[in-house]
């Protein structure tokens, strides 16, 4: 099936969330064993095992986050517009508390002494990076915004903010995007992690995270039908990724309940979620920001796309490798 | 915002220049197996690594602020010059953000140095392209080029956009080179004062001493290409910023054989102005009078900004030239010492020559944001009156941030007289 410069322009951008989720959700969830690991003594090495991930790679998430709000203006100009006015508290909320995540990570890596409260610091600032942004994918997904254009080309937006608290699917997405990040990597941790003592710490907090997560979302898909409609009907079109992304979930959690830890879960959770953010992701298009803002009506100009796109795969052909050196380096040790 | 940018300016010119001095220190180092040097781009890379780190994410801050104090500028030029934006993320900060870290913690992981040496050239080139293609942002606010528009209502709508001729638009050649070097000048000259501080507080051994010389030649370099892309830039603007050269130059009256004017002193050399911006002493200017003057920038600010700057240029040419002649030729105490002190002023002057280039710049672009198309009043924001308060907080919040950083940073260099602390064995 040929793609759209529209669909792929959307689809680009929401697998570069995918991919930014499961990054950061290795990169920010492990914050999470390195913080319980450091509260409660008897798991030192998972610190190591932390710092061994972490320290070489966060640079790269970070920039991938990045990546993702330079992606998003330059494909649809007025995304960014409308992010930075109407959606401006939680934009804000995001980017102090990714600030405060990377200024106190660097201070304490180099900080010689006061270690504990940075670490808290950036440690709990990192947890709460993923469930802030759900926020915006809640918000663009329901019907809380109305966007109307000024006669001098300026948008003005307003977003219904108690309409979007009060909506279930909001919270629901915070757990799942919490207790999603815990699971990614703490499935990841399992097979990353040599030491066989750490393994039971990190099962522990899988599973349950697992289950947490696999529960919100057979609510969430529940909830589309009364709450967002247009999302469900589409969810039932593109029922062959959530199918697919279900059996794979299942299988994923028999291999995390019988123990049988290393990458092959891995994979198969990855391959799951991937399978899930494709089949929600072509339930939302055309809708950026549900209703008014449409891949269609928000898209760039024609001769922009062609060299974004040129440049993007062109940056691929250089990075991959790239990646793939970060990577041979600094294999856990 | 201007005031923010020139915060994040000290970023960008420790982010472009410092990484070249680094490259350059180790492969002086391993060429000629002077240890030193090894030590000097060791340290520095620290200092570099802890920058980049929360350079990353105040920089992302910055850029939703253009958003938001600017949306109907952000709306046009978004269209037009997304792509310098979008290739700065591919091509310059994922380059620079894989390849730190392996530069950063492969001081010892590599069988041969000069490998390890090869793995700085992304970060070198990288962060000269970001500063290459968001300089190109700001030439094609003095130069828009590569698009068509029409205006109804006061909103302009923009067709017929060509992205390249947006980003290599007339002003890019000159101004990007004028800034990617003067970013070098920043940053040896930084690294001078520092360490002629060091020195004249007693800390003088052979590592200091020669930590200073060589970022007193690279200053001097430096400030050699600076002064020439300067002088380009400054030519350039005659012919197709006539407003903003005139205003530098307090410029009145379109007049050939211009005088050349030193804040309020007039030099009197026939032309010398004509000479120097067009290369003959004939030369017609175009002086402000050929302008309304509601598009007049702010001449004093501009000119003195711009004197002031030219001024500073000369001082870091000639002080790093006489600094490096003391030092090869008279070995005696009481010159080395003044020279240290003649560097120790030169960093903070550094830092200032950047932002009163900036200021020129911008002040001198007034009352547009881009030039003959879109003025500062119409892009700036009308609908949140709330943007304000937030705006202050963010302002605050970032300034702590910065303070916070300078802080580790010396704590760091205080407590540790590097020895090759790999982090990742932490």
């Amino acid at each position: 099936m040929p793609l759209t410069d529209q669909e792929f322009a959307f689809m680009l951008i929401w697998l570069s969330i995918f991919v930014y989720s499961i990054l950061a959700s290795l990169d920010l969830g492990s914050g999470f064993f390195y913080l319980v690991s450091y509260l409660f003594p008897g798991h030192e090495s998972v610190r190591k095992a932390f710092l061994s991930y972490s320290s070489a790679r966060w640079e790269s998430t970070n920039t991938f986050f990045i990546f993702i709000v330079v992606a998003g203006a330059s494909y649809f100009p007025s995304l960014a517009a409308i992010l930075a006015t109407g959606w401006l508290i939680p934009i804000s909320v995001i980017l102090i508390i990714f600030m405060i995540r990377a200024a106190f990570l660097v201070y304490s890596y180099y900080s010689p002494s006061r270690n504990r409260a940075f670490l808290l610091i950036y440690t709990t600032a990192g947890l709460l990076i993923l469930p802030t942004m759900s926020l915006i994918i809640s918000g663009s997904t329901l019907n809380v915004t109305t966007i109307h254009m000024l006669p001098s080309g300026a948008y003005s937006v307003a977003v219904n903010y108690p309409l979007l608290f009060s909506n279930p699917i909001t919270y629901l997405l915070l757990l799942t995007a919490f207790f999603g990040q815990l699971m990614v990597s703490g499935t990841f941790n399992l097979f990353y992690d040599k030491d066989q003592g750490n393994r039971s710490f990190y099962g522990k907090i899988t599973r349950i995270s697992a289950l947490v997560t696999f529960a919100t979302l057979i609510i969430e898909f529940q909830l589309y039908y009364p709450y967002v409609r247009y999302v469900f009907n589409n969810l039932i079109a593109n029922v062959t990724y959530i199918a697919i992304s279900g059996v794979l979930f299942l299988l994923y959690l028999i291999l995390l309940f019988t123990s049988r830890y290393g990458w092959k879960m891995f994979a198969v959770l990855i391959l799951s979620a991937t399978a899930g953010f494709l089949g929600l992701g072509l339930s939302k298009f055309p809708y950026i920001i549900y209703p008014a803002e449409t891949a269609f009506n928000s898209f760039t100009v024609y001769s922009s796309f062609l060299l974004l796109t040129l440049s993007f795969f062109a940056a691929l052909v250089l990075l991959i490798p790239s990646l793939y050196f970060l990577n041979r380096m600094f294999r856990y040790e | 915002m201007a005031f923010t940018l020139g915060f994040h300016s000290l970023f960008i010119i420790l982010g472009v220049g410092l990484s070249g001095l680094i490259s350059m220190a180790e492969l002086i180092g391993i060429l000629k197996k002077n240890e030193l040097f090894l030590k000097m781009a060791r340290t520095w890379s620290y200092g570099f690594a802890i920058m980049f780190g929360v350079g990353t994410a105040s920089g992302t801050a910055v850029a939703f602020e253009l958003y938001l104090l600017w949306p109907t500028f952000m709306s046009v030029a978004v269209k037009v010059v997304a792509l310098p934006f979008f290739m700065e993320v591919v091509f310059a900060f994922f380059p620079e953000a894989i390849f730190l870290p392996i530069y950063y913690y492969g001081w010892d992981k590599f069988r041969k140095p000069i490998h390890h040496w090869l793995t700085s050239l992304p970060i070198v080139f990288g962060s000269a392209l970001s500063g290459f293609f968001i300089t190109t942002v700001n030439s094609f606010m003095n130069t828009p080029a590569g698009f068509s528009y029409t205006v109804k209502n006061g909103a302009i709508s923009v067709y017929n956009v060509n992205p390249i001729a947006a980003m290599f638009n007339p002003a890019t050649p000159w101004e990007t080179s004028h800034v990617i070097s003067a970013t070098y000048v920043g940053t040896a000259f930084m690294l001078a004062s520092i360490y002629a501080y060091a020195i004249l507080r007693g800390r003088k051994n052979e590592y200091t001493v020669s930590a200073f010389r060589y970022s007193v030649v690279a200053g001097f370099v430096s400030s050699i290409f600076a002064g020439i892309t300067g002088s380009l830039s400054a030519s350039f603007l005659s012919v197709f910023q006539p407003e903003k050269f005139a205003a530098m130059e307090a410029l009145y009256n379109t007049q050939s054989y211009a005088y050349e004017k030193l804040f309020s002193f007039t030099i009197h050399i026939r032309g010398l102005m004509s000479f120097l911006a067009a290369n003959r002493f004939s030369a017609t200017l175009t002086g402000l009078n050929a302008f309304p003057r509601s598009t007049w920038p702010d001449v004093l600010l501009v000119h003195s900004a711009f004197d002031l700057m030219a001024l500073f240029g000369f001082y870091f040419f000639f002080a790093s030239a006489a600094t490096i002649i003391s030092f090869r030729f008279m070995h005696s105490h009481a010159v080395e010492k003044l020279s240290y002190y003649v560097m120790l002023i030169a960093g903070p002057m550094a830092y200032g020559t950047f932002l009163l280039g900036w200021i020129v710049t911008e002040e001198g672009r007034q009352p547009w944001i881009i030039y003959n198309i879109m003025t500062v009043e119409q892009g700036f924001t009308h609908a949140y009156a709330d943007v304000p308060e937030l705006f202050y907080a963010f302002l605050l919040f970032y300034g702590l941030l910065t303070f916070l950083t300078i802080f580790v940073l010396l704590r760091y260099y205080h407590s540790h007289e590097i020895q090759g602390v790999a982090l990742a064995t932490h």
